[in-house]
């Protein structure tokens, strides 16, 4: 009799705990990362008797989550996924919309630039429209400046970024490794045969929280712990202890970031092996979108200077004189060069922009990478562009202790340059300097130059708009002399244009890239590869953005809450405990039946 | 399948957050009128943009240039024609001038005339621009065309010796005026007096009619006029500079420039005659400035008379412009007849030039007409083929908007409605 009620408390004890869980289910339905709980019942071990095995109620066995640990990674990739894509392409977007402003846009400053030559050739013997050209020139070389700066500004912003992100990273790995501590000891209370489920779904809302800034591989261990790496391999978390990122300064470069994973010895570069996440997407950004941009943008400059530079020299300004450059670079040197900190040699590297008088394909040679100069031994030098790693063999002439350096005559297969970048490098070795074998020297051609131009006259009687060669009036011939060169007047000739003329013409000059493109074409092709690679991470962020919702789809479809689920729920437990507590009545019933018999 | 009901929240939520992004897209569009606001839009059009506004503002430049170009050929055309009418005036006179019966006194007369003529032409070929630039005077447009030399009295050349030219295409440039040494200088002459390249200039030739008028019937000196610019001197600081000017075939006066700079074409008169002068030649030789060049003269005039330069050492020679052994002797005065006659050829060849530099404003006046209405063909196209890469096409784009402002409110009172379903209201 007494197994009459004690069959029907077991129900009711089961059916209360359901209803505790479906309440939870509800109570949560809004909870990141929760997945829904359900009680897992079972009938109690039969009483035999003579009549057989008579049940004894059920038995609440498990409270478990709906997890599926496939569909769990699934989520965690697409979430490392779309936050690479994303974090690229809202940064590229910041960088197009620059481009596309028209405050700064290039392409007019340049326009206008070419314009006003063509006014000072109208006219070269009048100060305003020269006035106007030095102004537009200053106007010129503030648009590289501002474009610049604003290139810059957004790589401070990524560093923070950078720098925030890594952050992020120490504080989720050590909140991940706590709940190790605590999952451990939950896991182990029950002897392995009960998980503590919110606490496992808080930990997998850390991964995913982890998931979108770094792409992360979670192997769950045998004591209900998880380990976490990054990469290939690196270790964050392993049971209760995490490992700290952080980030440091380039060898070449304090402006970027490298990240590094602490170790007993130091610190260890793992930059490379970052992937996924938005972490990955801002160092991918910064290395596909900002430096490319700001070194192409830099290369415009750079050749815009040695083109006109090198006309405006040969010309002769409103008194007569020589042209001096009309652009340049402010700074002891144009170029900057960075010495490798491993260097044992203490000889000093110069790069300068070469000369189009001397070399007239000078500015179309110009690369926008940056170069890796490493001494080789005895004369030779290599020379490695850092875009694409293309090796460049060099020789060195030494006059006095101080070696130039010219293309060498042997060089690797598949070489795509045949001669040296636009620049001229010079080692010096004199007064006792010396350089060892492997020493390193980091040249940033194109990198700075935006940034670094200016005009370098301010006098608009400076403006060397004469090419001052004498003519023959009749013939219209220049007059040579006995070598075969033509005779340069040696005084002002006011109302000369022909070097204006000829420098109004370099806005035409395919003189970039090769000698494929104008200025504004060069410009225009950056706009367009910006443009290009936005568009790009567009459709990507776009498509991670779908396959995250699938994932997202997969994973609430298995473990989100339903409402009216559980409103069903709620009355079929409501049902089996009211059921339960009327069989405890009418046990009730049948004691009082049987104690009246008797009485 | 079951669907959450966070899940089913967020993906109506996903639905209205994209309709409400094209939404705001168009509406930017429509509020700029462009079809592209960055370049990933349309990478290709974005860098197209660049390259046609870059044409149509270099080709609105040329456009400009081709109306500064016009504005001066027109001063120099008015220019051109009132040195015609001027040489038109001055054959009367000098037909008139060589009637046998008018007397010296008439003559006279009309020789008051020829130099006020001579004024006036020397003030037409000195025609200044609104700039205030010599539109004669080439590449040195700030000096006037002609000044008269003090010690000649004759007017000589001493502008540039390029004309400027304007870029009125890409590939195309057009010379704004005419050099006053082409059209006033450098004249074909038939008279002895020409220079050794059979030249006579305009001014001249006037003189020489206003002369014969005076009845100053003069023998001319044996000249010789290096043809090279040496309006801003020589420098023999650290040359050795020798040569000879040898007058009437036997007074050889040797000449040493060596170590000394000068600074203008006068500084080197100046030396070379008081080394004349020095020497004891200066009865024999003489050295002026014509304009920006050198010549050498004889003292004496006619027949007799002559002017040779020789080379001894250094460059002189070559830097001044003359030929080595180069030598010009002079001739003995005319008759009245023969002058005014060689005055009339001259005068004729004079206008022949006027007429070749007029057609040939002409010509570029033309020039200037075609290229403007090309580059106004090619701005047209241009803009029009801007217009089709970065202007919305409103018709279209409104439409757009429309269906776009109703599936928003559709999916927003879809969500409404969706929300409204619960079991919980039935417990």
């Amino acid at each position: 009799m007494s197994g009459l009620l004690s069959t029907s408390l077991s129900g009711l004890m089961a059916a209360q705990r359901s209803l505790e869980t479906v309440q939870h289910n509800i109570s949560n339905v809004n909870t990141e990362g929760y997945s829904r709980q359900r009680v897992e019942q079972s009938t109690r071990m039969p009483r035999y008797t003579g009549d057989g095995y008579v049940g004894q109620g059920v038995q609440v066995t498990n409270v478990t989550r709906s997890y599926d640990q496939f569909i769990n990674k699934q989520l965690n990739s697409s979430l490392s996924a779309f936050g690479d894509a994303d974090r690229y392409r809202q940064l590229s977007t910041r960088v197009d919309n620059i481009m596309a402003d028209p405050s700064t846009g290039m392409a007019p400053a340049i326009n206008r630039f070419f314009n006003a030559l063509n006014e000072v050739a109208d006219d070269p013997s009048s100060i305003p429209s020269r006035q106007v050209l030095l102004s537009e020139a200053e106007t010129l070389t503030q648009s590289f400046n501002t474009l610049t700066d604003r290139f810059e500004e957004i790589r401070t912003q990524n560093n923070n970024d950078i720098g925030a992100m890594v952050n992020d990273i120490n504080s989720l790995a050590k909140s991940i490794a706590d709940i190790n501590v605590q999952v451990t000891s939950g896991v182990g209370r029950t002897g392995g045969a009960m998980l503590p489920n919110d606490l496992l779904d808080e930990q997998d809302a850390l991964f995913s929280k982890l998931a979108e800034i770094v792409n992360i591989s979670v192997v769950p261990q045998k004591d209900g712990s998880s380990s976490v790496f990054i990469g290939n391999g690196q270790a964050l978390v392993l049971s209760g202890d995490a490992a700290e990122f952080t980030t440091f300064q380039s060898e070449y470069d304090p402006n970027r970031l490298e990240i590094g994973l602490k170790v007993p010895s130091g610190i260890n570069n793992v930059t490379s092996q970052i992937s996924g996440g938005s972490l990955a997407g801002s160092l991918r950004f910064r290395d596909e979108v900002l430096d490319p941009a700001q070194q192409q943008l830099g290369r415009v400059a750079a050749g815009l200077a040695m083109e006109v530079n090198a006309l405006h020299e040969k010309g002769f300004d409103l008194s007569g004189t020589a042209g001096s450059a009309l652009f340049n670079f402010s700074g002891t040197e144009e170029v900057p060069v960075i010495k490798s900190p491993l260097n044992t040699g203490n000889a000093a590297v110069r790069v300068n922009f070469q000369d189009v008088n001397v070399n007239p394909s000078a500015a179309g040679n110009l690369d926008f990478s940056d170069f890796k100069l490493k001494y080789v031994g005895g004369t030779d030098y290599t020379l490695t562009r850092v875009r694409d790693n293309q090796v460049i063999n060099l020789t060195a002439t030494t006059v006095a202790g101080v070696s130039t350096l010219s293309f060498a005559a042997t060089q690797p297969a598949n070489i795509d340059v045949s001669a040296l970048p636009g620049i001229d490098i010079t080692v010096d070795l004199s007064g006792g300097q010396t350089l060892s074998v492997g020493d390193e020297f980091l040249a940033r051609p194109a990198y700075s130059a935006a940034q670094k131009i200016g005009v370098n006259i301010n006098d608009p009687r400076k403006i060397a708009a004469a090419t001052n060669v004498e003519v023959d009036p009749v013939t219209k011939l220049p007059v040579l002399d006995g070598l075969g060169n033509p005779v340069i007047i040696k005084g002002p000739m006011p109302t000369d244009n022909r070097n204006a003329l000829q420098l109004a013409n370099l806005g035409n000059k395919l003189g970039m890239l090769g000698g494929s493109a104008t200025f504004n074409g060069a410009y225009g092709q950056i706009v367009s590869s910006v443009g290009g690679l936005t568009r790009a991470s567009e459709l990507s962020s776009s498509a991670q953005q779908t396959l995250l919702n699938q994932a997202k789809e997969s994973r609430e479809g298995l473990a989100g809450v339903n409402l009216d689920e559980e409103a069903a729920n709620l009355i079929k437990f409501q049902q089996a405990y009211q059921a339960s507590a009327q069989s405890i009545s009418v046990a009730r019933s049948l004691f009082d039946t049987l104690i009246g018999a008797v009485r | 399948m079951r669907i959450s009901t966070a899940w089913s929240q967020q993906l109506s939520f996903n639905a209205m957050s994209s309709q409400q992004t094209k939404l705001a897209k168009l509406q930017q569009q429509l509020s700029s009128g462009l079809k592209i606001s960055a370049p990933a839009e349309d990478p290709e059009a974005a860098a197209r943009i660049l390259d046609l506004d870059k044409s149509i503002t270099k080709t609105e430049q040329y456009q400009s240039n081709i109306a500064t170009t016009r504005g001066r050929l027109n001063l120099e055309e008015s220019a051109l024609e009132a040195a015609n009418n001027i040489i038109f005036k001055a054959k009367d006179l000098t037909i008139q001038a060589k009637n046998d019966t008018l007397n010296s006194s008439d003559r006279l007369a009309i020789k008051y005339e020829v130099d006020q003529l001579l004024e006036e032409l020397a003030g037409v070929a000195n025609t200044q621009n609104a700039n205030g630039e010599y539109i004669f005077s080439g590449d040195l447009a700030t000096v006037p065309a002609f000044a008269r030399n003090a010690t000649t009295g004759e007017y000589a050349y001493q502008g540039g010796l390029q004309q400027r030219a304007l870029q009125i295409s890409t590939t195309r440039q057009v010379a704004d005026g005419d050099l006053g040494f082409n059209v006033f200088e450098h004249i074909n002459s038939s008279s002895p007096a020409a220079d050794e390249n059979g030249k006579r200039s305009v001014f001249n030739t006037l003189k020489a009619l206003s002369d014969g008028l005076g009845a100053s019937l003069n023998a001319t000196a044996g000249v010789i006029t290096g043809d090279r610019f040496l309006r801003y001197g020589l420098d023999y600081s650290a040359a050795t500079v020798q040569f000879d000017l040898i007058a009437n075939g036997g007074i050889t006066a040797p000449i040493d420039l060596s170590g000394q700079q000068f600074a203008g074409v006068e500084d080197v008169v100046t030396e070379i005659n008081s080394q004349l002068t020095a020497g004891g030649f200066s009865g024999a030789i003489q050295a002026r400035s014509n304009g920006n060049k050198i010549e050498f003269a004889s003292v004496a005039t006619g027949a007799t008379s002559s002017i040779q330069i020789n080379n001894t050492s250094g460059t002189f020679l070559a830097d001044a412009g003359f030929a080595a052994g180069q030598v010009k002797a002079g001739v003995g005065a005319q008759t009245f007849q023969a002058q005014l006659g060689d005055v009339l050829t001259d005068l004729d060849a004079a206008l022949g030039s006027f007429l070749d530099a007029r057609s040939s404003v002409g010509a570029r006046l033309n020039a200037l007409d075609n290229q403007e209405s090309q580059n106004e063909k090619y701005v047209i196209d241009t803009k029009s083929m801007l217009s089709e890469t970065q202007d919305l096409d409103y018709a279209d784009a409104l439409s757009r908007y429309q269906l776009q402002f109703t599936a928003l409110q559709a999916a927003q009172q879809t969500f409404t409605k969706t929300k409204e379903l619960s079991l919980f209201k039935y417990l």
